[in-house]
């Protein structure tokens, strides 16, 4: 469903914009053809197995491959000893990276229990997995971290020891006291805030480890081409990054290595991390033989990457008439072994939520700590998840306190259009980051039609009289769209002489749509329609750069780097139909795949294929292409209003999410149905958080539930009622107006339940997942 | 020991060596049946969901030598990218394809389906794809597109 | 894995000779989901039974049979009409998702307990009786006897399970099932039958209770408590009866929830089913 607040201009001026054509990689994808790495197999392929330590901390004192070298198809075997010792970070992030240089290939330090400790190339999975069995190491076992709260007590075991350990930013790290990453930051006087406030709550809350759970799981294929080149196919969102950390971690040149991505089968900024692709490349360096490393199940849920867990401590000040006159955000963050991402994710908890209340006095506090448990890393939502369970909950909390409807109360405090805060300027990304005010904002009206359509009225406040309460809640939220000053995006496009157009980009579609999304807006730009584009990404020998996908930043920088290439290649056009028409440019325009002089009847036209034919083979003969490239100067924030309805089941504690509103301001949606898909799958991810996924460890740190069996995603029977509505805004800076939309989502179901919750059963949610056992607890304790 | 089995595939039947432990999602990957695929070898994603006589089944937990005279669906005897079968041209349609990699099993398990029941409800539809796990969609256009192309379907009978 | 050698037999004969004479290195594989994923290593042999013709429910006059390799979709399709009918059908909808459940077979559901083994509290209810083949011909176990202790223990070599006979009886008036756990299809945290019976005058409450348990069993206990009385009183009986009950029992460890929470899990549910079942008698007599 979408709706335009302002009897739009919006919806209709568009051709392309804002339609949903069927995806370009559609065919391939729903009719299996499509090629994911594991459907590549190139002749001589050999297998990788991983040995993984069964200890969280401990230190490698004897390795003995000879057995597994030994056994028969076994090609290469390589511990610690037999890689560069090259220190990097595998968060795939831009350089000079905001996470600290702490992982090698492999060490001779286990940090978490499944941790690499050596790795085997066979012919056969079975063989290097039998092989893995056979390698005897002898390790010193230390004493773990495994509570973040005692990470940084005095005589915690240092987890990163190594000398090599450091950070390529100026941020605060101190490897020796456990602290991955620090940020704080002090608006206005937090003092005066409490004193002049009404009501003051102050609350603790917890979000736990999460895996992403992409149905393939990590994988990668490398193989030297004839040229010796090492070649890396991979399912990542960061090829370009991918290229560089490798070809740093093996001491190779960047010209020696080309990273091609496929199809991709979901990442969710999981595979925003180079992981694998530096072991793999390692073995295929070994053995001269292509070898693929796929992860099973287990693996991608002990050793690949999962969301930070986060423990809040949130105060905040709110007078009688609902104004908030503080906020003080405290977060202790666990990144686990090693700090991917350890840094930004905690600071984007600050940045992606601070700014969503008017509130002159903010206080901001986070560390971020190394455990021996698996490590942290992107997640879609990008620490903005967490903080936002945490804020969204006091907030409804205040709202209580003073008397208010939630629904009034965030009506009167949000940020709006022309607005700032001094967050912007404050909180970036490993640096400081960059004064701006909102530009778009349909908040206002998400709320407005999130609380129509989940009947907020009718609903709030009637619990029902037998066991099983109802109730509604909802909650605010905000993003970003990419990272101002710091992301990059290029994109060719070249005309061929049917009148289609090549589109290369360096941005990743996986699954996201982008592939589409982006030919789209050259199409609104050439007068074509999007199926007229062979879309090609990403491949680092051919396609421009690009940071990759995250940060919400493909549609809205991406795509004004296409829109950019889009309007030179249209020059380059109507300068060609010009010569061929004798016509000034100023009188042509471009549209229905053909060049005509403007007005009706103005005389001939020439079409795009003539055009194209005309100039490679007729006359002045040249290529029509063009290539731009764009960064942002701006992180405008897509909005979002939340609506949860549940029951609450007060024998067994169960909770039922019975209808769930999604109304988000994504700016123009370029692709409705995509944009719809993104909300609505963001949305049943945040609703599995909410109610059941999280890692359960065992005392000695092990993780043991990496399964689907007990660690339960939503099926289609979870899938509660649920309805997402468009608000089509006009970002002033965005291809088209857009805005991102692909992260706001999962950030609202575990406050707009917790929230429902609330209104069913009268008890607070303050540490998710929300099982049965918890709830029952707290109806207990409510009891007394 | 090997054993030589004869597997009628998408309408074929082919004579295939087997080894005793090998899973069918193995043999059929290796036959060229890509289109089943592997996400967790446990039988709980349905990834690698293929039809054994016409119901869906994970190819991950069946041996390869139970198929033995038996008739599998792939994902490549439905439709080619340029000849869509109606239950994948509603999946486009309906934008039930983000990243495409449970496509093949959530197709496979909707034609299963609307063999058996060509006109299903809501509930029904959410049992059908229950086995097929999708991180992408959040399954709601996935129930859609079963919607539609029951509709389709029947149109066509008609 | 060390698989050598993967048999389809196709007589119960022929199945039983080769689980004998592989010396506990043969195991009998039917759907596959508890063996497929990863085989112990002593097995060298699978026996597969899925070809035996034991696919089958057959419901006559006086009971329903059900071949131990009938998948449980299978089960639900056949949908045994009659309260013992609904009963199983009810235990068997919430097991895995629909590719699983085209593959996991009742036997098998009852023999592995995996987490998913919801049709045993059914049967335990419905006073079941476990067929088994062996050497030396069949031999019927009450399945109260079947779950004492680990099925797959059980089993003398060659021996497997060949059918389930839930006979019929008129005494039945009522049964329900209740499950809970994380998701719509996960592994259940708790899962219980009820089942009420009358004899002339008499009522009999059966109880079974699983998931939270290691094994599936019969709460002896609370059908003690509930014996003689109405339905009408069974309920207000059960709450009095029931923290006893559920004191004694054991619960078994449970990766992803606390063991007292569980324990006062199965009391609610226990609960529930009750009522529910209570509810069909007493909606039954309104008609």
């Amino acid at each position: 469903m979408t709706v335009s607040p302002k009897k739009t201009r919006a919806a209709s001026k568009y051709r392309v914009v804002g339609t949903s054509p069927v995806k370009v990689d559609g065919p391939a994808l729903v009719t299996g053809r499509a090629v994911f790495v594991d459907d590549v197999e190139p002749d001589g392929l050999l297998h990788a197995a991983v040995l993984r330590s069964p200890h969280a901390h401990a230190r490698i004192k004897k390795i003995d491959a000879s057995a597994a070298e030994a056994l028969p198809g076994v090609k290469a075997v390589l511990t610690h000893k037999d890689v560069p010792r090259n220190i990097f970070t595998t968060a795939g992030q831009n350089y000079p990276e905001p996470s600290p240089y702490d992982s090698f290939v492999i060490d001779r330090k286990a940090r978490f229990v499944g941790d690499v400790v050596a790795a085997v190339a066979a012919e056969t999975e079975k063989i290097a997995r039998q092989a893995v069995g056979l390698i005897k190491v002898e390790y010193e076992v230390l004493p773990p971290v495994l509570d973040p709260r005692l990470a940084q007590k005095k005589g915690a075991p240092v987890i990163h020891d190594e000398k090599e350990a450091r950070v390529v930013l100026p941020i605060d790290y101190r490897p020796k006291q456990n602290l991955a990453g620090h940020v704080d930051v002090v608006i206005g006087d937090l003092n005066k805030a409490w004193r002049t406030a009404d009501s003051v709550i102050e609350g603790e809350y917890s979000t736990p480890y999460a895996s992403h759970c992409a149905i393939e799981p990590h994988i990668t294929l490398s193989l030297l081409d004839p040229a010796g080149r090492l070649v890396i196919y991979a399912s990542t969102q960061v090829p370009f990054h991918a290229r560089r950390i490798v070809a740093n971690a093996l001491n190779l040149p960047v010209s020696r290595v080309r990273v091609i991505k496929l199809r991709t089968g979901g990442g969710f900024g999981g595979k925003q991390e180079v992981l694998i692709e530096q072991l793999c490349a390692a073995l295929t360096l070994k053995t001269g033989r292509p070898v693929q490393l796929f992860f099973t199940r287990e693996e991608v849920f002990t050793s690949s990457r999962t969301r930070h867990p986060q423990i809040i401590n949130l105060k905040t000040g709110v007078k009688k008439n609902g104004n908030v006159t503080g906020i003080d955000l405290r977060i202790l963050m666990n990144t686990g072994a090693y700090g991917a991402h350890a840094l930004t994710v905690v600071s984007n908890s600050g940045s992606k939520i601070l700014p969503l209340y008017r509130c002159d006095n903010i206080k901001f506090w986070a560390d971020s700590v190394y455990t021996n448990l698996p490590v942290g890393g992107a997640y879609r939502g990008y620490g903005a998840t967490q903080s936002s369970f945490a804020v969204g909950v006091q907030m409804d909390e205040q709202a209580h306190a003073i008397g208010m409807d939630p629904l009034k109360f965030h009506q009167r405090n949000h940020i709006r259009e022309g607005e700032t805060s001094p967050i912007f300027a404050a909180l970036g990304e490993g640096t400081e980051g960059v004064e701006q005010s909102i530009g778009s904002s349909g908040l206002a009206e998400c709320i407005k039609r999130g609380a129509k359509e989940i009947g907020w009225k009718s609903k709030r406040g009637r619990r029902g009289s037998g066991p099983v309460k109802r109730g509604v809640g909802m909650v605010i939220l905000m993003q970003g769209s990419s990272i101002p000053y710091i992301d990059m995006a290029g994109a060719t496009i070249k005309l061929n002489e049917d009148g289609s157009f090549n589109l290369m980009v360096g941005a990743t579609d996986i699954g996201t749509g982008s592939d589409t999304i982006l030919a789209q807006i050259a199409a609104e730009v050439l007068g074509v329609k999007t199926g007229d584009f062979i879309v090609y990404s990403s491949d680092t020998d051919l396609t421009p750069f690009d940071v990759g996908a995250y940060a919400s930043s493909t549609t809205y920088l991406t795509g004004m780097a296409v829109l950019t290439a889009a309007e030179k290649v249209k020059g380059q056009i109507l300068e060609v139909a010009s010569e061929m028409l004798n016509k000034p440019v100023s009188s042509l325009e471009l549209a229905g795949k053909k060049v005509s002089p403007r007005g009706k009847g103005a005389g001939k036209s020439v079409t795009l294929a003539e055009i194209a034919n005309y100039s490679l083979y007729v006359k002045n003969q040249k290529q029509i292409i063009a290539s731009a490239s764009r960064t942002s100067e701006k992180s405008p924030p897509p909005f979002a209003a939340h609506f949860a309805e549940v029951e609450v089941d007060t024998r067994t504690g169960r909770i039922k999410v019975v209808k769930y509103v999604a109304a988000v301001d994504c700016g123009q949606p370029i692709n409705t149905q995509q944009a719809e898909g993104q909300t609505e799958g963001a949305v049943v991810n945040g609703i599995g958080m909410s109610l059941f996924e999280e890692f359960r460890f065992s005392s000695t740190g092990k993780l043991l539930n990496s399964n689907f069996g007990f660690y339960k995603i939503p099926s289609a029977r979870d899938l509660p009622e649920l309805k997402t509505i468009l608000v089509v805004t006009d970002e002033p800076t965005g291809p088209f107006g857009a805005k991102s939309v692909s992260e706001i989502s999962i950030n609202g179901p575990m406050p707009a339940i917790s929230n429902a919750v609330f209104d069913a059963v009268g008890i607070r949610l303050r540490h998710a997942p929300f099982t049965p056992e918890k709830v029952l607890r707290a109806l207990r304790e409510k009891r007394g | 020991m090997n054993k030589t089995i004869s597997i009628e595939i998408n309408g074929k039947s082919s004579s295939f060596s087997v080894a005793p432990d090998e899973m069918l999602l193995d043999l059929l990957r290796r036959s060229g049946y890509r289109g089943a695929k592997v996400g967790c070898r446990e039988g709980f994603c349905g990834a690698c969901t293929v039809l054994l006589d016409g119901r869906p089944v994970n190819s991950c937990l069946i041996f390869a030598a139970r198929a033995d005279g038996r008739k599998i669906t792939t994902i490549e005897g439905l439709g080619d990218p340029n000849n869509l079968h109606p239950i994948q041209d509603a999946f486009l349609k309906a934008g039930a394809v983000q990243c495409g990699y449970c496509i093949p099993g959530a197709v496979l398990s909707t034609k299963a389906l609307l063999d058996r029941v060509p006109d299903p409800d809501e509930a029904v539809i959410k049992r059908a794809l229950d086995g097929n796990l999708c991180r992408c969609t959040g399954y709601k256009k996935q129930i859609e597109a079963v919607k539609l192309a029951a509709r389709k379907l029947k149109g066509k009978k008609k | 894995m060390s698989i050598e050698a993967y048999v389809i037999p196709r007589t119960v004969k022929e199945a039983r000779g080769l689980l004998t004479r592989g010396k506990g290195t043969a195991a009998v594989i039917a759907g596959g989901f508890s063996l497929a994923p990863n085989p112990p290593s002593r097995i060298k042999t699978l026996v597969d039974i899925t070809a035996l013709g034991l696919d089958y429910v057959r419901v006559s006059k006086s009971a329903i049979r059900i071949g131990a390799a009938c998948t449980v979709a299978g089960l639900l399709e056949a949908a045994p009409a009659g309260i013992a009918g609904r009963l199983l059908v009810q235990a068997a909808r919430d097991i895995g998702g629909t590719p699983n459940r085209n593959v996991i077979t009742v036997g098998g559901n009852i023999v592995q307990l995996l987490p998913w083994a919801d049709l045993p509290v059914a049967l335990l209810v419905l006073d079941a009786k476990i067929k088994i083949a062996g050497a030396r011909g069949a031999r019927l176990v009450r399945a109260e006897e079947f779950f004492r202790s680990p099925p797959l223990r059980q089993l003398r070599r060659g021996e497997f399970v060949t059918e389930i006979v839930v006979g019929k009886t008129g005494a039945l008036k009522a049964a329900a099932f209740e499950k809970i756990g994380p998701s719509a299809n996960s592994y259940c945290f708790a899962d219980c039958a009820v089942a009420l019976l009358r004899r002339g005058n008499s009522w009999e409450a059966r109880a079974a209770l699983s998931g939270a348990t290691a094994l599936p069993a019969r709460l002896g206990a609370l059908e003690k408590a509930l014996k003689g009385l109405t339905p009408a009183r069974m309920p207000a009986a059960a709450a009095a009866a029931l923290p006893g009950v559920i004191k004694s029992l054991k619960i078994r460890p449970d990766i992803r929830a606390d063991a007292e929470w569980r324990r006062e899990l199965a009391g609610e549910i226990v609960k529930t089913a009750l009522a529910a079942a209570v509810g069909r008698v007493s909606g039954k007599k309104k008609k």
